[in-house]
Parts: C-alpha cells; structure tokens; sequence
C-alpha cells in the first residue's frame, strides 16, 4: 500500500496516464441528482457524496443502448466504438454490484460482448466509506464498506491522507510512477473498518435463501407488495438489476436494434403476446424480486444480488425498504389456517 | 422556408375530401403542398398522430372537417374540436412554433374555400423558421 | 388529525363497514410517508396524518376494480377529487368506499426538499421548520418552504366527497391559483420550448409518474403498445416529449393536481408545468375543473354547440 497526501495527486496521475480523452468518471451534481459522469476535473467531483441517486451501472450498462442497425437482411455493426474509462471514487457496495452484472454477462455460454468490452476497459478506482448513510445494509449481504474486492485501485481514506491499494494488476500498472512512499503498518485500517461498520444497521439474512424457497405460495407476499405502485424506479437505480428489453425501431427497410433497461415490477414485463401475462398481480411481482436478490441468485451464483447500497429505499415514491422486507420473510411464519 | 412545404393533412371523408375532389375537377390551382390521408371522420384523428407527423418530418399539419352540424355521424366534429383545443393550446403553450398545426372545416360544396385553406395553410408553414423544431433526428449508418 | 382519522379507521373496522382501511404510516426513511392498508383494528395505531404524503391513495382503488372488497380511505382534497374522476369514469364504486375525507392543511415534498437542502442524509422536524443533515452540511427550512407547487396552488383543500370529514375547515386562498402558469407563459415561445423540452428530455422512461396517477390508469398505455409501435423505445427527445405531452392531454379534465406524478418522479423533472396548463386550459375553455361536480360530464367526452371555434379556418 502507499500513502498520499492528497487524493488529486492519483487523479492527476491517472488523468496523465491513460489514453489521451480518457474519461475518468465520478459522482457529480446535475440539477439536483448526483450521477456518475465524465469529469472535467478533480474539482468537479463531489467527493462528500457516498452514492449517487442513480448506480455506476450505467457506465457499463447504459439505460438505452444500441447493439446493431440493419438495412433490409444486412446488419450493421454499431458504430460507437467503445474506448477505455476510469471509473472513480465508486463505493464497496456499487464495485460489488458491478461484480454481480459480470457475472451475469459473463457466463461461460453466453458473453453480452457489449458489456464486457465495457467492463474490460474501464480501471475501477473505489473508495471506502469512512460515514456510511443510514439506509446502507451491506454488512448485511456479506459487504463492507472497506472491502477492496472488485476494485483495481482502492483508497482508504485516514486521518492525515490516503492509503492506496491494488488489489489487481490492472491498477498496479496504473499507478506505477506514482512518485510515494510505500506503507507497510496498515493496522489502522482494520479499527477503522469496524468503526464504519458499527454505523451500519445490521439485519438478519440468515437461511433466507432456503426460506424463500419455501415461500413460493405463501401468504406473505398478499401484503408486502401493497403499498408498491408498480413504477420500476428501484430497479433503475440499483447497480445490480440487469433485466433489458429488447426492441426494434424502422423505417421502410432500415433500422436500428436496441436495448432498454426493464424491471420485473413492471406489469407489462412477463406479457406474452398472447395476452397472458405469468404474473398478474403485484403481490407475484414483488415476490420475484425479492425471490431474485435473496434466493435465486445465491442459488446459482452463490451470493445475494442486493449490495446493502439502499438506494431503491431512498428513491421509492412509497419507502418500501428491500431490506425491511427481506427480513420479515426471514421471520414470517405462516398463519394456520 | 424556401423549397415547399410538406403538409400532411387528415381529411374527413365525408366533407373536405370531397371538397378536395372537387377542387380538382373544377381546376382550381392551389400549391401542391398537402399529402392527403383519408380518415372517416375528423374525430378520428387522434392528436398524437399530429405529434407523429412533426416527429417523422412532416413540416406542416392540417386537419379538416365537416362544418360544425354537418358531421356525417352527428356530432364526431363537435368532439374532435374539443380535443384540437385543448392540444393546440397545449402545444403553443410548449413553445411550439406557431402556424405548423393547422385546422378547418370544409364541405363537400367547397371546392374554393379547399383551395383558400390550402394556400393559407402553406403561406402559414413557409414563414416557420425552423421546420425541424421536432423531428426526429436519425443518425443510422449508412452501410 | 392523527387522532381522529385513527379514531375513524377504528369505528368502521370494529362495525365491519370495511375490509381495510388505506391510509398513512410513518415511513422507515427521513421525510417518506409509507402508504399502509390496515385490516385488524389492532393496527388502526400505524395510520398517521403525515407530513410527506404526496402520494395520491386513490390509486390504490384501481386494483379492487373488479373485486368486492369494502375499502375504507383517508383522502386529501385532490384525493377526493381524483375519486370523484374515477367514479365519472366507473373505475369504482361509491358504494364500496368508505371515504375518511381530510380538510387537507397542505403536505410538504421531497422534491422541494432535495431542491432547498439538497441530498438529505437525515431529518428532523422541528415544529415549523426541518432541519435537514445533506451532504453538504446541516440546513434549515421552513415548512412553507417545502411546500410543493400544486399545494400552493390548490383551492380545494376541503374534501369533495366523503362519508366523514376530519380536520378543522381551511379558508381557500384568494385566485385561482393559476398565477405561477401564467407567469410562466409570459416567457417567449423558444424560451418556453427550450425550458419544457429540456425538463421532458431528462426522462428516462421508468413511468413512476403514470404509476403514481389514479387518473392513469389505462389496461394498455399507448407508450407500451407495440402494435402499431406509436413511440420508439429508447431516449430520443421527440419521443420523450411525445410520451409527457401526450400524457398531459390524456389528463384533460381528470387531472386534479395532487402532485404525486411529480413527488414519484426520481429525475425530479417538473411535471406540473405541463399538467397544471393543461388543467387551465380545461377551464378557461370548457370551464371544467377535475373531480369538483360529481354530476357534470368529462370535458372531453361533451361538448357545447357554441365551443368558440376561434382557431378553426
Ligand atoms: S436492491 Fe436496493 S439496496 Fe439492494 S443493491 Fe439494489 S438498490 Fe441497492
Ligand atoms: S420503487 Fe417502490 S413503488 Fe416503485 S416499483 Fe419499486 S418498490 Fe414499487
Ligand atoms: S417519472 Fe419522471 S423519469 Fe419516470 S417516466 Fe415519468 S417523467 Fe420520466
Ligand atoms: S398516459 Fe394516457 S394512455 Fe398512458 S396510462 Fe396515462 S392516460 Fe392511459
Ligand atoms: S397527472 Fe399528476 S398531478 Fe395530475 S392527477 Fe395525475 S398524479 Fe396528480
């Protein structure tokens, strides 16, 4: 690890040693939000921002995207090319989201080559999270706000400066002739680690992905959806959601496929063409999203596709908190009826 | 605007279709601006297809009816008025430049006044600036 | 007024005049009211007058539709209103709906919040202020201050319908609260467009403002139909300003300016501006406002034979 007075000393170097127009993307205000976007420079930063109101997961995964035009039977490649990306100040919870979109996208039978071009050019520089918010779980989902797994570039932030750590080759290589000092008594770190962690409120996961599966037809999704109104916001601001909708747009013989993102709440996201929809109401809406983050995936991946980030709490027009609710489920025993 | 206009216009079938038709067969001249679309009745034009039409680049709109009374289902005009009210007003509202949306009533009878609205319309469409206010700009690679 | 609408949920969940009673509760984050459905009179304590209430619970009416449940409601003024709409179109019956009627002081909303303070970590209400901990420090704000424009502008803070009123009678500001559009309209038309066009293509299409919207409330919206696929998908700024336009028309005389399209958006983009316009029109022209006369007939499903046709070649 080596220690900087100032964290624009690694800005700088970055900014220098990458690519020329190389974006180094952060946390910044637009209008009232916080959005991680190109930065023009280190100032432009909003650095006392732990997340922003929407995720990271843009960069890798844009909210519309176009993945081929055509012209009758002829496709055309689109012609974005996709150029490398320093991605900046991203926290442990956002890293690990981006972790669970790789894993999706990047599975041994199917690669989503436009995320992963993405994701294999962008250096992940991520920060630890000396205040949490009071909306964060990630304790909870086998997180902390100073894990370093997942970033190439990892600052902690201490008392007089910053302590820098590379957990992959990629970001030992961008920081090479940054002119400092190594550290070698890092011991501080663990005690701030759990001073950050004790900040953070704790829930009781356990077993829940067994119990879940033990849930399917139970009561209990009758009335943890009623308040939810179906607006799909929380699917868009979480860094971890991956679901997309495919769609075509012509004119005469030509045009152009994209893709959106889509949410699982969304009433029209299982309408068949048919008119069947799968899931017709909200209680089974909500029950596939929790299924999703708390069973399925643990299931098949082996980890929680919720990060603890809070985010869809904060952003829900009605408060419905995944976190509240995945613990209830924990607890729930089923009425005899 | 220099070169003319293109003006989509929903003509009901009932009243300003048949008063286009005889425009032409009593060889009254007017500017050859308006690409016609037959629709049943000026009801029918749902005022989304007015946004339709500026987004795929129609420079100019113009929708026409029977005169209010003479609706071949009764009263469709009276209604389809209502709705061009309220859109007209809200699209000027929004800034939308003005003389692109255009409407009127014509009978069957009114060969002449077709061509009068026609020429109005088009004289209406060419001091727009900017035609492009709302086109839908479509850069797609050529090959 | 907490009291009294849980005294009111009490007494017609204990004589079985309902099923449930919608209402709010407290949320579990800062400034969030959390809308509650209550069955078990043991609960009736959850229900709370809140502070952030924006969202409009009427909504909630549409999924019982088509079932037989008897619903008790807490309604502010523009939510009767937005009954009083649904009820115009048979979305509901009167028959069912136990309406606790609130002569509604006016909320406060996170928007605004957010637009004064900025992001808000935590908060705290202090009696006529909130003192707000954002990220870039501790603010103040007063209550008046975080009031959203549809409150200020409201003029029917008294329930329209209800089968029991709580609250004490609230006198209605001077004028018809339209001052802030026409204000606005002063502007010159590339103005107006750049502003309007700019707040619409911020969209992201998540649809949280239709979902908010008791009045929105079709089987099919047309942004979601795809045959014919009248609005591509995607984020082009014509097709953008195509949904929130048509939108606003498609509110024409059921829009009752509860604000909860704009409180549910999470880009903060300023619906208003276009619905409340829409709603001036309605009156001005046709002198309709939403959801006020129970008997009188949808704007847009009427008409007179002296409609001033001024705009008609
Ligand atoms: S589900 Fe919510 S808390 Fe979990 S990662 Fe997604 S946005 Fe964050
Ligand atoms: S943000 Fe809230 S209301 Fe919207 S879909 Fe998600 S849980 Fe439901
Ligand atoms: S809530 Fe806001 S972002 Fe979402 S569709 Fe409506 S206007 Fe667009
Ligand atoms: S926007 Fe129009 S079509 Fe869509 S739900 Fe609302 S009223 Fe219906
Ligand atoms: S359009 Fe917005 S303000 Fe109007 S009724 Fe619907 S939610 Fe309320």
């Amino acid at each position: 690890m080596i220690k900087l007075n100032e964290l624009r000393q690694l800005y700088d170097h970055l900014s220098r040693n990458t690519p020329r127009n190389t974006p180094i993307i952060g946390l910044k205000k637009e209008g009232n939000r916080y959005y991680y976007r190109p930065l023009k420079s280190y100032d432009e930063w909003s650095s006392d921002v732990l997340l922003g109101n929407f995720s990271p997961k843009e960069v890798f995964f844009p909210q519309d995207e176009v993945l081929f035009y055509f012209k009758a039977q002829k496709l055309i490649e689109s012609k974005e090319e996709i150029k490398p990306a320093v991605l900046w100040g991203v926290r442990p919870c956002d890293i690990a989201g981006i972790g669970e979109l790789e894993r999706m996208f990047n599975q041994i039978e199917y690669k989503d080559p436009y995320f992963m071009e993405r994701f294999d050019k962008t250096l992940i520089v991520g920060m630890a999270c000396t205040e949490p918010w009071p909306g964060c779980f990630c304790t909870s989902v086998e997180g902390s706000p100073y894990e370093s797994k997942g970033a190439d570039i990892f600052i902690y932030p201490i008392e007089d400066g910053y302590l820098i750590e590379t957990p992959s080759k990629k970001g030992e290589a961008a920081i090479e002739g940054l002119d400092v000092e190594e550290v070698s008594d890092v011991s501080q770190l663990e005690a701030d680690r759990r001073r950050a962690e004790d900040k953070i409120k704790k829930y009781n996961f356990e077993g829940i992905a067994d119990k879940l599966k033990s849930m399917v037809d139970s009561n209990f999704w009758d009335w943890i959806h009623n308040p939810c109104i179906g607006c799909g916001t929380c699917a868009f601001v979480c860094p971890s959601c991956h679901c997309f909708d495919i769609n075509d747009s012509s004119r005469g013989a030509r045009g152009l496929r994209s893709r959106q993102w889509d949410s699982c709440l969304f009433e029209g996201y299982t309408l068949e063409t048919s008119g069947h929809n799968p899931r017709p109401s909200g209680s089974q809406r909500w029950r596939q999203r929790l299924m999703h983050k708390f069973s399925y995936f643990p299931q098949v991946f082996g980890s929680y596709q919720c990060l603890g980030c809070g985010r869809c709490g904060r952003a829900c027009p009605v408060n419905i908190n995944i976190a509240e609710i995945a613990a209830k489920a924990v607890e729930w025993v089923e009425p005899q009826s | 605007m220099e070169k003319d206009p293109r003006i989509l216009a929903f003509l009901c079938n009932w009243c300003s279709y048949a008063g286009a038709d005889l425009a032409g067969t009593s060889r009254i001249q007017y500017p050859t601006t308006l690409r016609v679309l037959r629709v049943p009745c000026s009801a029918r034009v749902n005022p989304q297809f007015i946004l339709k039409a500026l987004q795929e680049g129609a420079d100019g709109v113009l929708v026409s009816g029977c005169h209010p009374g003479d609706c071949h289902y009764l009263e469709g005009n009276y209604y389809a008025h209502r709705k061009f009210a309220a859109m007209r007003d809200l699209l000027e509202y929004v800034g939308l430049e003005k003389g692109r949306v255009r409407f009127s009533w014509v009978s069957a009878a009114e060969g002449g006044k077709f061509a009068e609205v026609v020429k109005e319309v088009t004289d209406g469409v060419k001091q727009v600036k900017d035609t492009t206010q709302f086109l839908k700009k479509r850069d797609w690679p050529v090959e | 007024m907490t009291d009294a609408i849980r005294e009111e949920a009490r007494k017609i969940l204990s004589d079985g005049k309902v099923d449930f009673v919608i209402g709010y509760a407290e949320g579990d984050t800062p400034i969030q009211a959390k809308p509650v459905f209550i069955s078990r009179v043991e609960d009736v304590d959850k229900l709370v007058w809140p502070s952030f209430g924006l969202i409009n619970l009427a909504n909630y009416l549409l999924r019982y539709k088509t079932r037989n449940t008897r619903i008790g409601i807490v309604a502010k003024g523009c939510d009767t209103r937005s009954i009083v709409a649904l009820l115009k179109e048979n979305q509901i019956d009167r028959e069912r709906l136990f309406i606790i009627g609130v002569n509604c002081p006016g909320m406060l909303s996170r928007q605004v919040a957010r637009e004064k303070a900025g992001e808000i970590i935590s908060a705290e209400n202090k009696g006529e202020t909130w003192s707000f901990t954002t990220v870039e420090g501790k603010k103040e704000v007063s209550c008046f201050d975080l009031m959203p424009s549809n409150c200020a502008a409201c003029r029917h803070h008294a329930p329209v319908i209800s089968d029991v009123v709580v609250g004490d009678p609230i006198t209605e500001p001077e004028g018809d609260g339209y001052d802030s559009v026409r204000e606005f309209e002063k502007k010159s038309a590339p103005e107006r467009y750049q502003y309007l066009m700019s707040e619409m293509s911020a969209c992201i299409r998540c649809y949280a403002c239709r979902q908010a919207c008791p009045t929105c409330n079709c089987d099919e919206c047309f942004v979601d139909i795809t045959q014919p696929r009248w609005v591509d998908k995607g984020l082009d700024k014509t097709d953008l300003a195509i949904w929130q336009l048509i939108r606003t028309y498609h509110q024409a005389g059921r829009c009752v300016d509860c604000g909860a399209c704009e409180e549910a958006c999470p880009k903060g983009i300023k619906l208003l501006w276009l619905t409340r316009k829409m709603n001036l029109i309605v009156k001005e022209r046709f002198g309709f406002e939403a959801g006020v006369d129970p008997e009188a007939l949808p704007p847009l499903a009427t008409y007179e034979k002296d409609d001033t046709q001024e705009f008609i070649l």
